[in-house]
């Protein structure tokens, strides 16, 4: 079975231990201790400091290791902070970037705030290559809130965007993704976060294994909890291969050039 | 066994037949805002005999009243005397000597082992209120109690390294330790508190620090089910780079020593 990590940073960043360095062989050595076999990566320079300069570092960082597959952290390109998402699509492609990740109502990640007209030429541009959009909301519940309003938007204007929700995990997000998840075929769920009893069994049961996602969250936590969690759940071997590697897998071969 | 045997069963979703496991920190009830997939005991049970839990210490707080809620617990006891553990809820409203009464009750005619302290029950945040003489007596005769008693003393809240030193014949265990750094550090020299690993903010790394800080033999393996997943959580536990002659005494070991069993 293949388990394909849809979340994994390397790079400086803020927490657990503040200033820890975590570098592309220590992601490869978690995933060799705890048998994952591939992994989706961004940088934290990208998702706490600058777009640009640390999908870059990310870019060299990953040079020549073929089970690291990079993840290009996006968002705004007003005030130059972004090349313009056209120009952006083009170099990602070149680059052989797999999915872009997104986050919103965080301070330490650009302070981006979910909102259709900000971000219309992006998801377009996304939509027409049909890339991989992952996309992390902060922990308010507030601000979730409104992000989910905005988000509402998005699945509707872009039906045809694959977009992954990273790591839901409050119950209150659970709950507001419910009918969501029901709605848009597009949208799928990163299962890192779901530590409720019984959640990944009823998500299965209402949407099918196919719109669940394997990651792991490193390296705040570890590479072996999710996918212990994945082993003793009560869903068929197929579902279990679906959700460890396949869907990923084959969200990534869909994308467009 | 090689010194990961224990990891990889469970990357592999094997019962743990061969680890003694207890659950210190579990609930017959659910929390407000979790979902209400799997809330009753045959879940619970079904849940322990898939990962190899062999005993669960059980407590039930939101309720219409503490008294019931206990022979709730007591009633899953009777069901299942060798899984369940029952730990005594306490309701400080209740007042200090009714408070008493109540553990009284639960420990010599019920067959509980254990209390379980709550900042949160009677519906109001105790930590506010904890000042207030009528409360700060009936919180005392619960540290009382398990003084005498020698009893465990799971605690959410309300227990202070003032308080653990002043009882030491007392056993104190800090729930969902495993989640801060900070919040066990300020426990480390108290030798009579324990630490337990449920919570979902256990980050990669924080029970190897743990065990660093206060040794193996005060950390207890606890899900918070079934609030929580306890694959989950054990998958929180056996994941440290811990070998397993030490995972042993954090799954169960330890428990057993400070709970009588075995």
């Amino acid at each position: 079975m293949l388990y394909f990590d849809a979340n994994a940073m390397i790079g400086a960043h803020f927490g657990p231990r503040e200033g820890k360095f975590f570098t592309a062989t220590d992601l490869l050595e978690e995933m060799d201790f705890f048998g994952i076999d591939e992994a989706l990566v961004y940088h934290g320079l990208a998702r706490e400091y600058d777009f640009v300069l640390g999908n870059q570092q990310l870019m060299v960082d990953i040079a020549k290791l073929p089970r690291l597959h990079p993840c290009w952290v996006v968002g705004f390109h007003y005030g130059r902070t972004m090349p313009p998402p056209k120009a952006l699509l083009e170099d990602a492609l070149q680059n052989g970037v797999k999915a872009v990740r997104l986050f919103f109502g965080s301070h330490l990640s650009h302070s981006m705030v979910l909102d259709l007209v900000s971000h219309q030429e992006l998801f377009r541009e996304l939509e027409k290559h049909r890339f991989p959009t992952i996309v992390e909301f902060e922990d308010s519940t507030q601000l979730l809130a409104e992000h989910i309003l905005q988000l509402d938007k998005v699945l509707e204007a872009f039906s045809s965007l694959p977009i992954i929700l990273s790591a839901p995990k409050v119950w209150t997000e659970l709950k507001l993704l419910y009918p969501r998840m029901a709605k848009h075929p597009q949208l799928y769920m990163e299962i890192s976060g779901l530590h409720g009893n019984g959640v990944m069994e009823d998500l299965v049961k209402n949407f099918g294994a196919q719109r669940l996602i394997f990651g792991t969250r490193f390296p705040w936590f570890s590479g072996g909890q999710v996918k212990i969690a994945l082993a003793y759940s009560n869903i068929s071997p197929e579902e279990k291969e679906a959700i460890a590697g396949g869907n990923l897998s084959k969200l990534i071969r869909g994308v467009q050039r | 066994m090689s010194s990961h045997a224990i990891l990889q069963k469970c990357l592999n979703g094997e019962r743990l037949s061969d680890v003694f496991i207890v659950d210190i920190h579990a609930h017959l009830d659910f929390w407000k805002d979790s979902f209400r997939i799997k809330v009753d005991i045959e879940s619970i049970v079904a849940d322990m005999n898939t990962i190899g839990i062999d005993v669960v210490c059980l407590n039930k707080w939101n309720c219409p009243d503490i008294k019931s809620a206990n022979e709730d617990v007591a009633g899953v006891m009777k069901k299942y005397p060798d899984k369940v553990v029952g730990f005594a809820a306490t309701a400080f409203s209740l007042g200090w000597e009714d408070t008493r009464k109540e553990l009284e009750r639960c420990f010599d005619d019920l067959g509980f082992r254990g209390i379980k302290v709550h900042e949160g029950y009677d519906r109001v945040y105790l930590r506010d209120h904890v000042d207030l003489p009528e409360y700060k007596k009936a919180v005392e005769a619960v540290w009382e109690f398990a003084a005498e008693r020698k009893c465990p003393a799971l605690c959410h809240g309300l227990l202070t390294p003032e308080v653990a030193k002043s009882y030491p014949e007392a056993v104190f265990i800090l729930a969902h330790a495993g989640g801060s750094r900070a919040e066990a550090w300020k426990y480390a020299d108290c030798k009579n508190v324990y630490f337990d690993t449920a919570s979902s903010l256990t980050l990669r790394g924080n029970i190897e620090y743990l065990v660093k800080l206060v040794g193996v033999e005060r950390i207890l393996f606890g899900t918070d089910q079934p609030y929580a997943n306890p694959a989950y959580r054990l998958g929180q536990v056996v994941s440290a780079r811990l070998d397993d002659e030490q995972l042993k005494k954090i799954l169960g070991e330890n428990a057993a020593r400070i709970l009588h069993i075995r």
